[in-house]
């Protein structure tokens, strides 16, 4: 049975790459085969340092499920549960499936790192890790499975999608603040003085760790703990089967039961059409998973940015956490039309109503984000601000909420993103489409609407007159209320506009732009780049964040606040005349990158669509 | 000789709302079973529970003699589902779709290969033999997983709304199907919304109102000499001479 499973997922993956996914395939392959690289590397180091890295192997194959919200799904036990299969070999025959593809593949490469590792153990040693790597690969797989297994059960809930959004949030927040972790290694010399005892002890104790013990002990000729070690490793492979079918069957005979928060604003509704479509948005942010998952991402990556860098004792970020949450929420709430899929149509059946449609939803967004940001803010001042900051964070916070829920309105109907329709959708955030270009325009957007305000403070600072700075929060109050009203306006108007052709796009995906020239087919499907090309084009949405911010603007605040510290910002390190124009260039070299990212795209999809319309003629010319 | 398909006393609760309310329902072997019912009225509750898709609270289900709940495998090879809504691995073709699962039943691979081979040549999915199943259209993916339900060659199927979104032609394939499966003693349960058609089709027929048993039995002791249709309203308390339009509408 396992047979036919696994020929069935190659089969499906056959039919399903091409285009981005392959491209993503291989990048993530390639990246995934340094970091097995990287551990191969490690293992010459030292057996601590290994058995943390294998730890992180470990979590990375049980955290990824949540990430994605379910990991690959290509093979469901939902296919099979009319199928008169016994439950633990279906898991087995699943498990067996869960072998295929790029990931176990790298895996396998990361933990032949043992083998390395068994190199000055001895022959003894060396046999032992033969045996003990393909385990530790099932091990990994079969623990992640179980992951899915309890995700499978719980993703589908608010709890899931909250618990994946802090995830989520977390692996961003170190992928950003990764220099504060850099510069807390320097600071506790973990390079030299090798990690507390306590943290060695933790790691090779985890199951992670118990390949290395087999193989240490059989360089000390310690049979025992090797069998023990090797055999635990076994059990718990087969205990996590067990558990694994027991969830399977539960999954695919029970329903989930789709609890009903009890509705917020019923008095709003009574207060006309805004009011009313206010209430109705409210009530989705709380029920609609993807939505849910969106707006405590924001929550939880202002909160967990501004406190990573405590770990150095640096309090100075705590004051922007509500910053950070409105900005955050405006960029993931940029496609608050797009999420609620065809659903427009209730707009075009009813016209009039596209006022009240796009105030009801900034009222509603303010509601939701504002309270959060305003306590965050406070709190966070109170605790890591001084005197000054006050006006700076007040002003700002009132330009960016109202910056954010005037740009949400605009940009929703604007630059509208297709989604996955609602009652098509599971728990998976990923599903939430490509809003990525989306996300980082809306970063920059919001963050230019704070100018005026951040203006007016500095001047104040400058001049040191308090009027002055206490003036920018009613400079902020001023730009955020005028920015909302008249964002509104322009969404309100266009989508009363071209409320039919946004429709049609969120019906196809396709693309369609009235009134620009160059009019294609509504609901014309995007050409699909050949994969080198795509591949460029991800490498280059990827990697231009790392000139842009760490490289460039991080920099240039650093300079301004005259910071002395380097780290790993490379215009730092440079002597005077030459600090500035590098950290420049790398901000241009980032926004290059975001240029050409946008651009192959679109020229490759016109191009394509002028050889089509030119072979068009020609063929009509010869008919 | 045991029922085909016995549910006794099935009863499930969502929260609050109690779904199906102790169901009791017989159907004997080589009978084309209809359930009717409005809306929301349990059906699809209940045929799940039946065939071990969905946990009931209390009571058993037994497909010829075989409790789903006890003997989950051995239900399972003697029954064909076609379920609500049913998942499906998209990005297979029906074919690669209907020779897995049978290599799954446990048929060997010439056997799966002619019959997913005869089953797509019947209900003319072989045209579209470059089509995944993503990208099938509503009666398509009916008739795909009508096809899945019969490639192990039940005694029995179970169907949920095999018509829906069918068109004529394919529909008139399929009736034709399932009566030359009652011809031959096998035995056939569906859920419709259409009287018409469950009056021409079936020999026996349950009305499902509100969770319960409403009526069963052979179609015509169920009918008592009026039209099905006529009779299930009534069954249901529905008042069709008081049914109006809204006030404001057309006045």
């Amino acid at each position: 049975m396992v047979g036919v499973l696994i020929a069935m997922k190659l089969r499906v993956l056959r039919h399903s790459i091409g285009g981005s996914r392959a491209a993503g395939m291989v990048m993530g392959g390639l990246a995934g085969l340094a970091l097995a690289i990287g551990t191969i590397v490690v293992a010459g180091i030292d057996g601590d340092l290994l058995a943390a890295v294998f730890a992180v192997w470990l979590f990375g194959w049980m955290l990824g499920p949540v990430y994605t919200g379910g990991g690959d799904e290509s093979v469901r036990p939902e296919h099979f549960s009319l199928l008169p299969i016994d439950p633990r070999k279906l898991a087995l025959g699943l498990l067996g499936t869960a072998f295929v593809g790029v990931p176990p593949l790298v895996s396998l490469v990361a933990f032949s790192a043992l083998a390395v590792y068994a190199g000055s153990f001895g022959l003894a040693g060396f046999t032992v890790a033969l045996v003990a790597i393909p385990l530790m690969v099932a091990l990994v797989v079969a623990l992640s499975r179980l992951m899915i297994g309890v995700l499978g059960v719980a993703v589908r809930s608010r709890t899931g999608a909250i618990l994946a959004a802090l995830v989520n949030a977390s692996m961003n927040v170190v992928l950003n603040q990764s220099w504060v972790l850099i510069w807390a290694a320097i600071q506790f010399d973990l390079l030299t003085s090798g990690f507390p005892p306590a943290f060695s002890t933790v790691v090779r104790w985890l199951p992670s760790g118990w390949g290395i013990a087999a193989v240490e002990a059989a360089g000390r000729g310690d049979w025992l703990v090797v069998a023990a070690a090797l055999l635990g490793i076994c059990a718990l492979i087969a205990l996590a089967l067990l558990v694994w079918s027991q969830l399977l069957v539960r999954r695919t005979t029970t329903k989930p039961l789709h609890w009903v928060p009890q509705g917020t604003g019923g008095d709003l509704a009574a207060r006309g059409p805004v009011g009313a479509v206010a209430a109705k948005e409210l009530r989705t942010w709380s029920r609609d998973l993807m939505r849910t998952h969106l707006l405590w991402f924001a929550v939880f990556f202002g909160l967990l940015y501004t406190l990573v860098p405590l770990i150095i004792d640096w309090y100075g970020m705590l004051p922007w956490a509500g910053v950070l949450v409105v900005v955050m929420a405006a960029a993931t709430s940029a496609n608050l039309f797009g999420l609620d899929g065809t659903s427009l149509w209730l707009n075009l059946v009813n016209p009039g109503t596209e006022r009240a449609e796009v105030r009801g939803r900034q009222l509603a967004w303010l509601l939701r984000v504002a309270p959060i940001a305003i306590v965050f803010t406070v709190a966070g001042t109170i605790v890591g601000g001084e005197g000054w900051t006050w006006p700076w964070t007040l002003s700002i916070l009132a330009a960016v909420l109202g910056g954010g829920a005037g740009l949400i309105a605009l940009v929703s109907v604007a630059m509208l993103v297709p989604v996955t329709e609602p009652t098509r959708r599971s728990g998976n955030p990923l599903e939430a489409g490509a809003i990525f270009g989306q996300v980082v325009l809306m970063l920059l957007l919001v963050t230019v609407t704070a100018l005026p305000a951040g203006g007016v403070a500095y001047l104040g600072d400058a001049l040191d007159l308090p009027v002055v700075s206490w003036l920018a929060v009613a400079v902020g109050v001023g730009t955020g209320a005028g920015l909302t009203w008249w964002f509104g306006r322009i969404a309100h108007r266009m989508l009363a506009a071209r409320g039919p052709e946004l429709l049609s796009l969120m019906r196809s995906g396709g693309t369609v732009s009235p009134g620009s020239g160059e009019v294609t087919a509504a609901g014309r499907a995007r050409v699909k780049l050949p994969a080198g090309k795509q591949a460029l084009v991800t490498f280059l949405w990827i990697f231009c964040w790392i000139p842009l911010f760490p490289q460039g603007l991080v920099p240039l605040w650093m300079i301004w606040t005259g910071g002395d510290a380097r780290l790993w910002f490379l215009a730092l390190h440079l002597q005077d005349p030459w600090r500035i124009p590098v950290a420049l260039a790398f901000v241009v070299m980032g926004a290059v990158m975001i240029y050409y990212g946008t651009v192959i795209p679109n020229r490759h999809d016109r191009a394509t669509r002028e050889r089509q319309s030119s072979e068009e003629r020609h063929l009509e010319n010869v008919g | 000789m045991a029922a085909a398909l016995e549910l006794d006393g099935l009863g499930k609760r969502f929260g609050p709302k109690i779904a199906v309310d102790h169901v009791s329902l017989s159907v004997p072997p080589g009978s084309f079973y209809g359930l009717v019912g409005p809306n929301g009225a349990g059906k699809t509750t209940s045929l799940s529970m039946a065939v071990g898709l969905l946990r009931p609270d209390t009571g058993h289900a037994r497909v010829f003699g075989v409790d789903v709940w006890d003997d989950p495998i051995g239900a399972r090879a003697r029954v064909g589902v076609l379920p609500d809504g049913l998942a499906l691995p998209e990005r297979l073709t029906g074919r690669e779709l209907l020779t897995y699962l049978g290599r799954l039943r446990g048929l060997d691979r010439a056997t799966a290969a002619a019959r997913a081979g005869e089953l797509l040549e019947i209900l003319e999915l072989d045209q579209a033999e470059r089509t995944l199943v993503i990208d099938y259209s509503t009666g398509m993916r009916k008739k795909i997983g009508l096809a899945t339900a019969m490639l192990h060659g039940p005694r029995l199927l179970v169907l949920d709304e095999p018509f829906e979104a069918v068109d004529p032609v394919s529909a008139l394939t399929i009736r034709a199907m399932l009566k030359s499966f009652v011809a031959g003693g096998g035995s056939v349960v569906l859920s419709s919304h259409v009287m018409a058609l469950v009056e021409q089709l079936c020999d026996h027929v349950a009305v499902i109102d509100k969770g319960r048993v409403a009526a069963a039995g052979p179609l015509d002791e169920v009918r008592d000499g009026r039209s099905l249709e006529d009779r299930f309203v009534e069954l249901v308390g529905a008042d069709v001479d008081d049914m109006k339009g809204p006030s404001w509408l057309a006045s």
